[in-house]
């Protein structure tokens, strides 16, 4: 459902477009949906249990797992403690994973000195892993070959269907999870212009960018020039422009706008044993701080931190402060948002995050497909599961920020090998477009996004003019 | 359901097939509430004819009683079928007995005589009618000395019971007796072993080894005259049983019963649990088959309610004496064989009883299999060499065996700290939740659920002990050292190593006609040269160093020289002798006859074990079966041990039968081998002999030698080594053997005793880095010794960078004064032991200031105390600046930097440097990376009233005006850059405290609870307290630049 525009035309067609017609800029309606974001901006300097954010998403979720069973006959164990052997009950629990590839500072740090530090693999996945199911009483080791059909990480919650055998494991022989969130009602269903699949004159777009990576080296230079004079309108001829260009009305950048930052050495201090002196360059910042400011004067530019970006790395990552960004910072278009960020433009929801979420769970698994993945969150109703385990978060205290409960009409997931996407769709009519999103640095690659049907389409721009 | 697979919206939607599933388990689940029982008792035994059957089982513990009616001793084995039958067999008749010389000229018709003078002596001391059954003339040679083997006439006495046996011996070796109107004055022999022992010697009975009762010969009790819980109970002649070497098919194990247990008491805040006090809360049982991976029994009887837990039987008891009688009830109907746990012999089983006793449960104290027999806790006191001195309680539970993990780990392993969690983090590889004493009486006075928590951990804590059994094959390998020494299992634990030498020297002596005299001890302390060494040629060597070990050097020692109690030639005697052939031994002219004259006794049991643990290797190389491999593992070792406790024993001045001239003529021996074999390579491998460098010993040891080929790489140096190895052996007498092992490169040598250096087999990748004498693992050192000591080596050796390893050294010393390095790495632990020392002690003195500021959460005896030590006035003494990690976190105390360094690091850290840089190294301590000091600013304390607090500069730490929150005037256009680099040190923390907290989360086995652990023995526990603190605070300086643009 996309249709890719080969850049050659449009640079071909550039240079032959003289109509000097007016064309005004798409405009959409913004709601930042502060029951969202108000969560994820809720990191305070209170640094302590981990059991927390466990026991929310235990509490939120299970509940809805509870219900699936509900015409089942079999027995509902509300404490794993409680199972009895032999007894056919079903239990609602959090899972965690013993896995021998975790990466685990413990082992770290009672590692005799003389061994070299182990080598991380790809990977955490291997055949000895252990599925342990959780909840505040403690926890039963599951086994069954109905665990190696299902996806399952750490820190999802799942219902499973058995019996206990006499070793005390839990032979599970039905699986259940929370299944994709509803939708909530809207005025005008997205659905049905789903179903009819057709562009339209009044069409709006919002495009997205990942991984601009910009650095002092300028290698990425161009490719951001040619992608800002297609969004100026220069690039392209009047009917790209009308068509297209015109029609996008925002910008959403998912994470690593700066390429990872070296520390560079103080050069002109020579103290060997002093306190920390090494500097960041500025260099990098700054050029996003011009990039930005040309891009912001055209049109509302959403900026979304991510593993590069100069915020805290613990998820949820709070947006860049905008004081580092001077030329930029002030400007009404200039929205710098946390990851994951949860907006909604007109009535199309957005959820999207930078990466790391579905990068951790990727190491749970064998299976490569990332959009499976992603689309495994939205049937978990969690797009973080293995924090914090092992993707680190901040220790909420009454909150768990990662719970989707409800589908987001778009689904974005940043910094990703390659271009994919997927229409998700429920059975109560709630359907979601799921969207992998390259690294733009790389892949040359912005997707855009019709806000009226949900449909997408990527654009390359290659790294040299011609 | 829309998360179901289609095969499973069926299966959940198809009701009959659900019916049928819960119908089955009904059926099953009324069937498991009578299993429940069953499954702890033992299988029922089968149908016995004692006229065509007969039994076989396997005996593990032999002790002896006297028959309550004729007085008589009796000799009760304790065993196991092979179906797991448990068995008593009262063996009859065997009558102790002793050797004396006879007096000259005596006759066989003096007997009565004598027998009626020795009953009438003994008599006013013993009651019995008849205290000497019969003596009998025999011919018999003393083990001590040579004689020309001729055998003299000595008279063996034989009693009717054991008391009457020592009476009569004081009274012959005092001279209380007369015989024939002289005194009659004897040197005993042989009676100076116990009843057990030598019913075992006698009837050829090993440790644990199999018992065969054959047909017609035996009796069965029947249930009215049945005295012990035991399945079956027999009596039988002690001719008349077949006893089977353990080899071969009657090497098996019996499928024993193991029992772990553990128990939680309810303390008082900051008091140690007291038995008339404190009630027992919970008490977690696993019981094991032995072999089998999984206990077949986890159950957990708990003081009042309990929430269900998995695979666990949770037994309920509602009053403290009724739970405590349902556990004894449990333990006799499990019917164990051996009983485990951690520290149980010194807290479990003593808490128990007298808590029993002070709840006047009458039935409790029988824990034993003997009816009747009550259990009692009695204080011990054992010395040993070998172990040192150990205040110990015994506990008697007659036919089971007991194996306290804590002792067998204090015996078997040094370790840094022998706490359960420490020594499972050692050995099992992972660390165990710990909740502190105080929080257990708050979780009982919960709920259900919270007792279910605490019950949890009390289970883990009684799996540990087993896990730990299993993963050191704790039962195999006593169970191989009891077979191949001789004596009873329960012997290994509560004696030292002479029992096991006496037990085998008696074995062999018994085959040969030998009688053993019964020496006084008499302690002396003279101490005789050891084995000096070559001295060391201090230095780094970056060239491959060759060592030569001579294998099993003293055993090899006895027997080429034929070294022996029976050998030694008192020169007294050699006229008598005539013509006998001898050799002089380096020390003090000892003489012993050369080999054609006597084979000596010690040489043959040497021998004996070499080639049987030759064997052993042999099959273990040939076993696929993981278990068999484990017993022969175990066996070789324990052969191994056996061998090397002779020479120490013939070198024991306290023990039973000392004698200097064998064991110093051994170490005189050692020692000129390692200087012959010095000479011999260096004579020989020259450049005047062809080779390519002369070579050189830089070193010599006990039984190894350290040489320098001069040769730069591997592959030639162990040719080399092989090649000396070969031609050295050659001129020694067999069976002592030069081997070529390993090739040390690089090599540290420190001093006597003390190197390092890089492990080499094979040229192609080295095996290890070996260290000795380079302590790094002594308690009283903090892990930052440890960590710098063992980097630095590597560095040296491994990666062969000195410069790296200097640098490392003084980053650290670096790090160090300026407080970056972590407070786990300065904690130092020590356990409060008694209450009062008569010197002050920094762990004493804290535990009492702990006290002072709370008594609930301050250490109490026996706990282990972790102290830093913090900066004080001036001269204060070390005691006085111990202070509790967590209050020096907290209060940002600062540390006393300096005493780390001076009194921790320096002396470990020049030890390895000097060899390489000679006086060089002192400036590791002092220049450059030594100048720059930061000092933490307390919270409290009298001077911090008065000092006012001034926010510095994020950028050049001039201190900043008021109007400034972050970065002073000269740094504001940094800004930016100053922000990047606190953002990337906050987040530096933060993924650390994100991985440190959900690593405890994961540890203790739940996500949805807080953590409670407070196990200091972990590297994580103050990590992760401080890393709590350094996020906020690091965090909060972020902040500042909030308000700063």
């Amino acid at each position: 459902s996309t249709s890719d525009i080969p850049v050659d035309y449009l640079l071909s067609l550039s240079r032959t477009a003289k109509e000097a017609v007016e064309i005004s800029r798409a405009e959409v309606t913004y709601d930042d949906m502060p029951e969202y974001r108000d969560k994820l901006l809720n990191k305070k300097n209170s640094y302590t249990h981990f059991a927390h954010i466990y026991f929310e998403r235990y509490t939120k979720l299970s509940k809805i797992i509870r219900n699936k069973w509900k015409d089942c006959e079999a027995k509902h164990v509300n404490k794993i403690l409680n199972v009895k052997p032999n007894e056919l009950c079903y239990l609602v629990g959090t899972v965690y994973m013993e896995m021998q590839n975790k990466p685990n500072i413990l082992a770290e740090l009672s590692r005799n000195n003389w061994e070299p530090a182990p080598i991380l693999k790809e990977k955490y996945c291997s055949p000895t892993d252990e599925f342990w199911l959780d909840d505040d009483s403690g926890r039963i080791k599951i086994v069954g070959d109905r665990l190696k059909e299902e996806i399952i990480v750490s820190g999802i919650i799942m219902s499973v269907l058995g019996k206990e055998n006499s070793q005390g494991e839990f032979e599970v022989s039905d699986i259940c999870i929370a299944g994709l969130p509803k939708q909530p009602e809207q005025p005008e269903q997205i659905y049905p212009r789903i179903q009819m699949n057709i562009d339209r004159d009044d069409d709006k777009y919002v495009a997205l960018i990942s991984g601009l990576n910009i650095d002092t080296s300028g290698i990425s230079e161009t490719r951001l020039q040619i992608m800002m004079e297609y969004f100026t309108g220069e690039l392209g001829c009047f009917h790209e422009q009308k068509n297209i260009s015109s029609k996008i009305a925002r910008i959403i950048i998912a994470g690593n706008s700066l390429a990872t930052a070296k520390p560079v050495p103080d050069e002109r201090k020579q103290k060997k044993y002093g306190y920390d002196n090494s500097l960041y360059d500025a260099e990098p910042l700054n050029n996003l701080d011009n990039f930005l400011e040309k891009l912001c004067s055209l049109l509302p530019v959403h900026i979304m931190p991510g593993q590069n970006d100069p915020a805290d790395s613990t998820l949820p990552q709070q947006p860049i402060l905008s004081n580092l960004l001077p030329k930029v910072g002030t400007n009404p278009n200039f929205h710098s948002v946390t990851n994951p960020y949860w907006c909604k433009f007109d009535d199309v929801t957005f959820l999207g995050t930078s990466g790391q979420t579905i990068d951790d769970i990727y190491k749970y698994i064998e299976i490569e497909d990332r959009l499976i993945i992603a689309e495994r969150t939205l049937h978990w109703r969690h797009m973080a599961p293995t924090a914090p385990d092992t993707l680190w978060c901040y220790p909420f205290k009454d909150v768990d920020p990662f719970i989707i409960d409800q589908m987001p009409h778009v689904y974005f997931i940043g910094n990703q090998k390659e271009f994919a996407t997927k229409l998700v769709k429920g059975i109560d009519q709630q359907c979601t477009r799921i969207i992998l999103l390259p690294s733009f640095a790389e892949s040359g690659i912005v997707v855009f996004l019709n806000l009226n049907n949900l449909k997408c389409h990527t654009i390359y721009f290659p790294s040299t003019f011609f | 359901m829309s998360t179901f697979s289609t095969r499973n919206k069926k299966k959940a939607n198809a009701p009959s097939s659900f019916e049928n599933q819960l119908a089955l388990l009904q059926d099953s689940e009324s069937a498991n509430a009578e299993k429940a029982h069953q499954v702890w008792t033992r299988p029922s035994v089968p149908n016995i004819d004692p006229n065509r059957d007969s039994i076989i089982f396997q005996q593990i513990e032999i002790d002896d009683t006297i028959d309550p009616e004729s007085r008589e001793p009796i000799i009760r084995m304790f065993g196991i079928t092979e179906i797991g039958n448990s068995v008593l067999c009262y063996v009859t008749g065997f009558r102790p007995y002793f050797y004396i010389p006879a007096p000259i000229g005596f006759k066989e018709n003096d007997l009565s005589n004598l027998q009626k003078q020795i009953t009438r002596a003994i008599q006013p001391e013993n009651s019995l009618k008849k205290p000497i059954e019969r003596i009998e003339l025999t011919f018999k040679e003393s083990i001590w000395g040579y004689h020309g083997n001729k055998k003299s006439q000595f008279l063996k006495i034989i009693f009717s019971e054991v008391r009457a046996m020592n009476v009569a011996r004081r009274l012959i070796e005092d001279g209380a007796i007369k015989y024939n109107e002289r005194q009659l004055r004897e040197m005993t022999f042989e009676s100076n072993i116990s009843y057990v022992l030598r019913f075992m010697i006698d009837c050829k009975v090993t440790g644990a080894n199999w018992i065969e009762l054959p047909p017609k010969n035996y009796n069965l009790r029947t249930n009215s005259l049945e005295t012990s819980t035991c399945q079956l109970e027999i009596d039988i002649k002690y001719d008349r049983f077949i006893s089977h070497p353990p080899e071969g098919e009657w090497s098996k194990v019996a499928p024993l019963r193991i029992l772990s247990f553990d128990i939680e008491c309810a303390g008082r805040k900051g008091i140690f649990p007291d038995p008339t006090e404190d009630p027992v809360i919970q008490i977690a049982n696993m019981v094991t088959r032995q072999g089998e991976k999984h206990p077949f029994i986890r159950n957990v009887f708990t003081l009042n309610s309990c929430a269900p837990i998995v695979a666990t039987d949770v037994i309920e008891c509602y009053d403290q004496g009724k739970m405590l009688q349902a556990w004894r009830d449990f333990v006799i109907e499990v019917d164990p064989d051996v009983i485990i746990g951690y520290n149980t012999t010194n807290f479990d089983f003593p808490y128990l009883l007298d808590r029993a006793q002070h709840l006047n449960v009458k039935k409790f104290p029988y824990l034993g299999r003997m009816k009747g027999i009550k259990t009692e806790a009695k204080d011990t006191k054992f010395s040993s060499k070998a172990y040192g001195t150990r205040e110990n309680k015994f506990i008697n539970l007659e036919g089971r065996l007991q194996l306290d993990m804590l002792q067998v780990m204090q015996r078997d392993h040094k370790l840094r700290s022998y706490t359960l969690n420490s020594v499972c983090a050692h050995f099992l590889g992972e660390q165990k939740e710990e909740v502190h004493h105080s929080i257990i009486t708050d979780l009982q006075n919960g709920n259900d659920e919270s007792r279910r928590r605490l019950a949890i951990y009390c289970l883990k804590d009684a799996i540990l002990p087993q896990r730990l059994m299993d993963k050191l094959m704790c039962i195999i390998n006593y169970l191989e050292m009891a077979r191949v020494t001789g004596v009873p299992f329960n012997y290994l634990l509560s004696r030292g190593q002479q029992i096991k030498v006496i037990s085998q020297l008696y074995r062999k002596a018994f085959e040969q006609n030998l009688v053993i005299p019964a020496l006084k001890s008499e302690g002396s302390d003279d101490q005789f040269e050891g084995a000096t060494v070559i001295e060391p040629e201090r230095g780094f060597y970056n060239v491959p160093i060759a060592t030569l070990d001579f294998s099993s050097l003293y055993p090899s020692i006895m027997i080429a020289h034929n070294l022996c109690y029976t050998t030694l030639l008192d020169i007294k005697d050699i006229d008598k002798l005539g013509d006998v052939d001898y050799i002089t031994t380096p020390y003090n002219n000892a003489k012993f006859v050369k080999v054609h004259h006597r084979k000596g006794l010690l040489p043959t049991i040497l021998e004996d074990l070499l080639s049987a643990r030759k064997k052993a290797k042999a099959d273990l190389k040939k076993e696929t079966d993981p278990f068999k491999k484990a017993v022969l593992d175990g066996r070789q070792l324990a052969l191994k041990i056996s061998a090397n406790s002779v020479y120490g024993f013939t070198g024991a001045t306290v023990g039973k039968l000392p004698c200097i001239e064998i064991s110093a003529s051994v170490t005189a021996y050692g020692r000129q081998m390692i200087e012959k074999t010095k000479q011999e390579v260096e004579s020989q491998y020259t450049i005047a002999n062809g080779y390519q460098h002369d070579a050189h010993i830089i070193y010599g040891d006990t039984d190894s030698v350290m040489v320098k080929f001069g040769v730069d790489n591997l592959v030639d140096a162990m040719a080399l080594g092989r090649e000396a190895a070969d031609y050295v052996t050659r001129k020694f007498v067999k069976p002592i053997k030069l081997e070529f092992e390993k090739v040390y490169f690089p090599y540290l040598l420190i001093n006597k005793k003390r190197y390092a250096g890089l492990y080499w087999t094979n040229p192609d990748k080295w095996d290890k880095l070996d260290t000795k004498g380079i302590e790094t693992v002594r308690r009283d050192n903090c892990l930052l010794v440890q960590n710098v000591i063992e980097t630095c080596l590597r560095k040296m050796l491994i990666d062969r960078d000195v410069s790296g390893a200097e640098e490392y050294a003084k980053k650290t010393i670096s790090d160090l004064l300026q407080n970056k390095i972590d407070m786990s790495q300065l904690v130092i632990t020590k356990a409060l032991s008694k209450s009062d020392y008569s010197a002050k002690q920094p762990h004493h003195e804290l535990a009492e200031r702990m006290r002072k500021r709370d008594a609930g959460s301050a250490p109490t005896l026996g706990d282990r105390v972790a102290y830093v030590i913090v900066k004080s006035t001036k001269g204060a003494a070390a005691y006085e600046k111990s202070e509790d990690p967590i209050y020096v976190l907290e209060n940002n105390i600062p540390i006393d930097t300096n005493y780390y360094l001076e009194n921790q690091l320096s002396k470990p850290l020049l030890r390895i440097f000097e060899p390489i840089l000679g006086d060089k190294a002192q400036s590791l301590l002092a220049g450059d990376h030594t100048r720059v000091v930061q000092i933490a600013t307390p919270t409290i304390g009298g001077l911090m009233k008065f000092a006012v607090k001034t926010a510095t500069c994020l950028g050049c730490k001039t201190p900043l005006s008021k109007k400034d929150t972050a970065v002073c005037r000269h740094c504001k256009p940094k800004l930016g850059e100053l922000y990047q680099r606190q953002l990337d040190t906050v987040n530096k923390l933060e993924v650390h405290f994100a991985r440190l907290w959900t690593q405890c989360q994961r540890c203790q086995g739940s996500l949805h609870q807080d953590i409670l652990c407070s196990s200091k023995d972990c590297p994580i526990w103050y990590m992760r307290k401080k890393a709590q603190k350094d996020v906020q605070d690091a965090n909060n300086l972020l902040e500042r630049f909030n308000y700063a643009w």
